[in-house]
């Protein structure tokens, strides 16, 4: 084996490439200033995990906890045997599978809608619809909605009010308009509805893009809490997210009330976090390559 | 020239009966649309009445008087109050900052990320970088407090190198700093993705084309990776002038506080504040909202005329 | 394509317009069920056998949901503006917003004024005029609500329990060594104070992450309150004979550059700033702080000991968890002791202007039996017989030192309570609670205080040290030793457009003036006095001393 003397000379010949091409300080100062990065964007978790699995005194007599020099599972052993948290996970587990085929049946098939062309009204429609991006009618006479259509304290408050989600449904759109169109007249020419060439010939071509959405109202549904909270009172009904907000908020807050109050440790508080966080961890980095490609189709060929 | 007068075959509301009989599929699958956005966007619009209200709630929304009489009692305070022109302020600053920063910021990444060869480390970074994007403001908000409190280990670790503690989270300018870094902890790496997908489209040929010719890393940026990007870049950047009036609600109110109330106030959360937290009456709220909306209509208009002269797509 | 757009928003308002007024809210009350929303527990539904029993007893049912700590302000507002207040509410108040909220409560319809003649409830009658500032709340002699006190029996004094909480093991440590001259004894004159501060700061606080004194997060420094007139903006001025801003008198000034000097020496060493809530709490359990200002409520103390345990290495002794959270008592430069003052209450139940004159009686009886010496037994103890039974005691068994042989609580003079069905939980030994619904529906009328010490869910090892302290300043405060900070009812109360719009935002802007002052070096005294007087002050202050007819 031969011997580097000097490291940053090494070369590197990526296969077919014909060109030269060495790994020079410059790569190394790159390679630096991105491995830097990354520990910024992984520390605030790592401490997370940190905090969550010390104990309460450790953490707190010891100005940096840079490695745990004890481990509990005490803040697990809570969090996995709290009810509010189950039954948040519960929640939020309904909304992420019912919500999320809800949201993407209704948004998807808008958007095809959308796609085609010379149709009567379209213009009006798609008018229609952009309007209300920017102008809405405000919290009162929504809630006022909610309660008239007897959704208010209950599950559907939070996936009924979020069928359509209108940058999404542009993004599909754009989309199924990037199709070649010819597909959609040879299909005319064979006799078939529009209905049917959806769900025959544009519907099998867009399973990619129809993961990226469906992923992308996953993580919407995960982190929702604005709905429960203004919508929900049961504590039952209410989603993860909020049952956190109401973890970090109320964290040895100074309030005076009688005994009722739960007062969370940091320990517990982070524990939760890292709850919540651990489920998108695992299944990220193989997702990723959906989310990406979804953002990409819709930011430039948009 | 009176058209309507002479038989238009293209007239719209000629053979309207068959236009729609041939497009009825279409719009059987646009229907279930139209009744959401009907429901839930447009019933609701009618509480803009509000803006030009004296909110009285027992009497309902059209029951209440109008504002200062005309109704233009709220538009007519929130123009004399300092309050307003503050948080309109704030809102500008903190909305421009954050398109500004994140745009160089995504941009650097991008051209970071595009340098590496290695192809396993371009992917665990990426991968690593984009994820802060899915996690929600409450837990964000939750993680920047912990790190950056009072007996954090940011502050820990200032106190021990023989500094004064910086109080982070209640400083003015030192929180607006935050917002901005949260900001791109959270979103440079995602958005970094569009830039990342256009070089990967420049052709391969023009680099070996400047290997040859003897260019450096950095000539080769400017020269070819820049200027390959740039339209993308600047439709993005005209883009989000639109939205320069949402400076980000659900960060900033998972993260301020009252002590900076006088920077990071922006206008989603001033509404918010008013009328939830103070119990302003809702009209002057409802008045802060109405315009936002009205201005960031305007702009996006606007905004889309330029992007439309530039030549390129728009977006409406 | 301007065309389509001006159809669209026509089409829209038309649209809005016609559904608007068939989406107006007009939900019929149910007579039948009470729907209560309160601000004082978290996990309990309304579901038990206990509110059972009550419902059968007054041929009603409860349906019970609590507000989220995290944001019960925007769920009380956004139900109170959409029009669908249930039943009963619970809202908090303070002296920035409260004349504002309650008098737009009064004012649009929303509320229900209470019957002029509350004589048929007899016990509702007594909470209410047990508070003294209820007079400033009637609007053309009624009144819309009902104060939540602490406490009706009146043994408790008008006052939050704010002071200091210290490391006395600290002070015994230092007093061994002989680098402490003082009598270790939980009450210190200004003199005494000063040296414990300066005896901390030299031994304990050299390594720069311990800090001699601290106050709680809320952004004014507690020692101010040896000097101040007045808790907050205003302060009555004899001589001007007018209203003034309390920041800006020569006493408060005093106060903060006794701060300021406190701030340069490194006693004051951690930061007042609301940074996060709770903050410098753990920083006291972390053992990092030598006398801390807090909020000590009961739930609070309990709280700060049970932190204080668990974070400790070992198991602590009472007398050492004693020493680790000692309550101080100080008077200031004047020989006085000082107090936050703060009325006995800070919430009021509503009831909505939706509900029957039949309901809202109904309502008034239910607190009424709760207040009543049945309804409170059944509330604290639950049923007799079963959960509970009453036994003879005598003045000898109350003084003997065996205090809980034969019965748990002293209820009455001669009787006592001895617990049947109670249980105590293993590693805290303190009793669990039961989740008894007339419990927590009692909160719509007191906070419990009147019942703590007969309470089996008190934390039996903390409240004496309070109770003590709370004798102690009662006393003082009969002596005439006690500065108690309190802004006239008047003022306090007093609703003008320009105070309820802006008061919150002169206390917030006078906070950030008070911490420039304090750390910012180069900001001005002048600078200072002109920020909390001039501009806005001085437009409020005025019709404030109009309103007053003071000027």
């Amino acid at each position: 084996m031969r011997k580097f003397e000097n490291i940053s000379y090494m070369p590197l010949r990526p296969k077919g490439s014909t060109f030269d091409k060495r790994v020079g300080t410059m790569d190394w100062v790159i390679f630096a200033i991105l491995f830097l990065y990354a520990l910024i964007i992984i520390y605030p978790f790592y401490n997370a995990l940190l905090i969550s699995i010390s104990p309460e005194r450790i953490y707190l007599n010891t100005p940096f906890l840079l490695y745990p020099k004890e481990i509990t599972m005490d803040n697990y052993a809570t969090v996995f045997s709290s009810t509010m948290l189950w039954s948040g996970v519960k929640i939020t587990l309904i909304l992420l599978f019912l919500g999320t085929a809800y949201q993407l049946f209704f948004t998807v098939i808008t958007g095809y809608a959308l796609s085609r062309n010379k149709w009567v009204g379209k213009n009006f429609v798609m008018n229609m619809i952009l309007v209300t991006m920017f102008f809405g009618g405000g919290l009162i006479p929504y809630f006022f909605l909610i309660k008239n259509l007897g959704l208010y304290n209950t599950l559907w408050v939070m996936i009924i009010p979020g069928a359509i989600d209108t940058y999404n449904m542009l993004l599909m759109r754009n989309y199924f308009a990037s199709l070649p169109p010819d597909l959609e007249e040879s299909a005319k020419i064979d006799g078939a509805n529009d209905i049917q060439i959806f769900f025959k010939v544009y519907l099998p071509m867009s399973l990619p893009m129809l993961a990226t959405i469906g992923l992308f109202f996953a993580v919407g549904n995960w982190n929702s809490w604005y709905n429960g909270m203004l919508f929900v009172e049961t504590q039952s009904l209410k989603p993860l997210q909020l049952v956190l907000r109401e973890m970090i908020t109320t964290s040895a807050s100074s309030v005076e009330t009688l005994g009722q109050k739960a007062t969370y440790s940091e320990g517990l508080t982070m524990a939760s976090v890292f709850f919540s966080i651990v489920p998108m961890m695992c299944f990220y980095p193989f997702l990723q390559k959906f989310f990406v490609k979804g953002l990409v189709v819709g930011a430039i060929k948009g | 020239m009176n058209r309507k007068l002479i038989i238009d075959r293209n007239s719209p509301l000629n053979d309207f009966g068959g236009r729609v009989k041939k497009s009825r599929y279409l719009l059987l699958m646009i229907i279930p649309a139209i009744i959401y956005y009907i429901v839930f966007c447009y019933v609701p619009m009618y509480g803009i009445l509000i803006a030009f209200k004296k909110y009285l709630p027992n009497s309902g929304i059209i029951g209440s008087p109008w504002a200062g009489g005309d109704g233009l009692g709220n538009f007519k305070y929130i123009f004399e109050s300092d309050g307003f022109w503050q948080v309109l302020r704030n809102t500008i600053l903190i909305g421009l900052g954050k398109i500004i920063i994140s745009f160089v910021a995504a941009l650097l990444v991008a051209l970071l990320i595009n340098e590496i060869r290695l192809r396993f480390f371009k992917k665990t970074v990426q991968t690593i970088v984009t994820f802060p994007h899915f996690l929600s403001w409450v837990l964000v908000g939750g993680l920047v407090a912990n790190i950056f409190s009072q007996a954090g280990i940011i502050n820990n670790t200032i106190a021990a190198l023989g500094g004064e503690r910086i109080q982070f989270l209640a400083d003015d300018g030192v929180f607006i700093s935050l917002i901005f870094g949260s900001d791109v902890w959270k979103e440079a790496g995602w958005s970094s993705i569009i830039y990342l997908a256009t070089m990967a489209g420049i052709s391969p040929e023009l680099y070996e084309a400047a290997d040859i010719d003897g260019a450096t890393r950095l000539q080769k940026i400017k020269n070819i990776t820049l200027p390959a990007i740039k339209p993308t870049a600047i439709l993005l950047l005209i883009l989000s002038v639109g939205g320069i009036l949402s400076a980000g609600f659900d960060q900033i109110f998972n993260m301020y506080n009252t002590q900076v109330y006088d920077v990071a106030d922006i206008l989603d959360t001033y509404i918010y504040r008013t009328t939830f937290r103070e119990r302003v009456n809702a009209g002057i709220g409802a008045s802060v909202g109405l315009f936002k909306s009205v201005v960031s209509f305007i702009l996006v208009i606007f905004v889309d005329r330029i992007a439309k002269l530039s030549g390129e797509r728009g977006i409406i | 394509m301007k065309k389509v757009l001006l159809i669209i928003l026509a089409l829209s308002i038309a649209l809005s317009c016609a559904v608007g007024f068939a989406a107006c809210n007009r939900n019929k009350d149910d007579e039948s069920v009470i729907t209560i929303r309160n601000l004082y527990f978290n996990d309990w539904n309304g579901e038990d056998d206990y509110t059972a029993m009550l419902e059968e007893m007054f041929d009603t049912k409860f349906k019970v949901s609590s507000y989220s700590w995290a944001d019960w302000s925007t769920q009380v507002s956004s139900s109170w503006q959409s029009n669908s207040l249930p039943n009963v509410f619970q809202d908090d108040i303070d002296s920035y917003n409260f004349a504002n909220t309650y008098l737009a409560y009064v004012e649009d319809g929303s509320v229900k004024a209470l019957p002029d003649d509350l004589s048929p409830w007899p016990n509702v009658k007594k909470l209410v005029e047990s508070v003294a500032d209820i007079k400033h709340f009637k609007v053309d002699g009624k009144l819309y609500g009902i104060p939540v006190a602490k406490n009706i029996n009146g043994n408790v004094a008008e006052f939050t329990p704010f002071t200091y909480v210290y490391r006395r093991d600290w002070a015994k440590e230092l007093k061994e060594q002989g680098k402490l001259n003082i009598e270790v004894d939980d009450d210190y004159t200004w003199t005494e104070f000063t040296a414990l501060l300066k005896a901390f700061y030299d031994n304990k606080c050299q390594s720069g992450n311990v800090y001699a004194l601290a106050d709680v997060e809320w952004g004014f420094p507690s020692i101010i309150n040896f000097y101040k007139d007045a808790p907050h903006c205003f302060t009555y001025n004899s001589t001007k004979t007018e209203v003034v801003s309390n920041y800006a008198t020569d006493n408060y000034v005093n106060g903060l550059k006794q701060a300021k000097a406190w701030v340069e020496n490194g006693y004051y060493g951690y930061d007042q700033f609301r940074s996060n809530d709770g903050d410098a709490n753990k920083v006291y359990y972390g053992g990092r702080i030598g006398v801390f200002y807090e909020n000590l409520s009961l739930t609070n103390y309990t709280t700060l000991r049970k932190n204080i345990q668990e974070t400790s290495t070992r198991r602590l002794s009472k007398e050492e968890l004693d020493d680790k959270t000692a309550i101080m008592k100080v008077s200031g430069p004047d020989g006085k002791y000082a107090l936050e003052g703060q009325e006995d209450w800070f919430s009021m139940t509503f009831f909505s202007s939706k509900i029957s004159d039949e309901k809202m009686e109904k309502i008034l009886s239910i607190m009424d039996y709760l207040l009543s010496e049945e309804g409170t037994l059944f509330g604290l103890y639950g049923v007799e017989g079963h959960d509970y039974e009453k036994v003879e005691i005598t003045a000898d068994s109350i003084q003997g030192d065996d205090e809980y042989s034969d019965y748990n609580y002293v209820w009455k003079d001669g009787v006592g309570i001895k617990l049947l069905s109670w249980t105590k939980s293993e590693g805290t030994n303190q009793y669990v609670n039961p989740y008894n619904g007339a419990r927590y529906l009692r909160y719509m009328c007191t906070l419990g205080y009147d019942i703590i010490d007969k309470d089996p869910l008190t934390d039996t090892s903390a409240y004496p040290i309070l109770k003590d302290w709370e004798d102690f300043m009662l006393a003082q405060q009969e002596a005439g030793n006690l500065r108690i900070l309190k802004e006239p009812a008047e003022v306090k109360w007093l609703s003008t457009p320009t105070k309820a719009d802006r008061a919150g935002g002169v206390l917030e802007a006078a906070n950030k003036s008070v911490q420039d002052y304090l750390y910012n070096s180069g900001y001005t005294l002048d600078q200072y006095k002109n920020e909390v007087s001039k501009g806005t002050w001085e437009t409020m202050l005025g019709e404030i001393n109009r309103a007053l007819g003071l000027k």
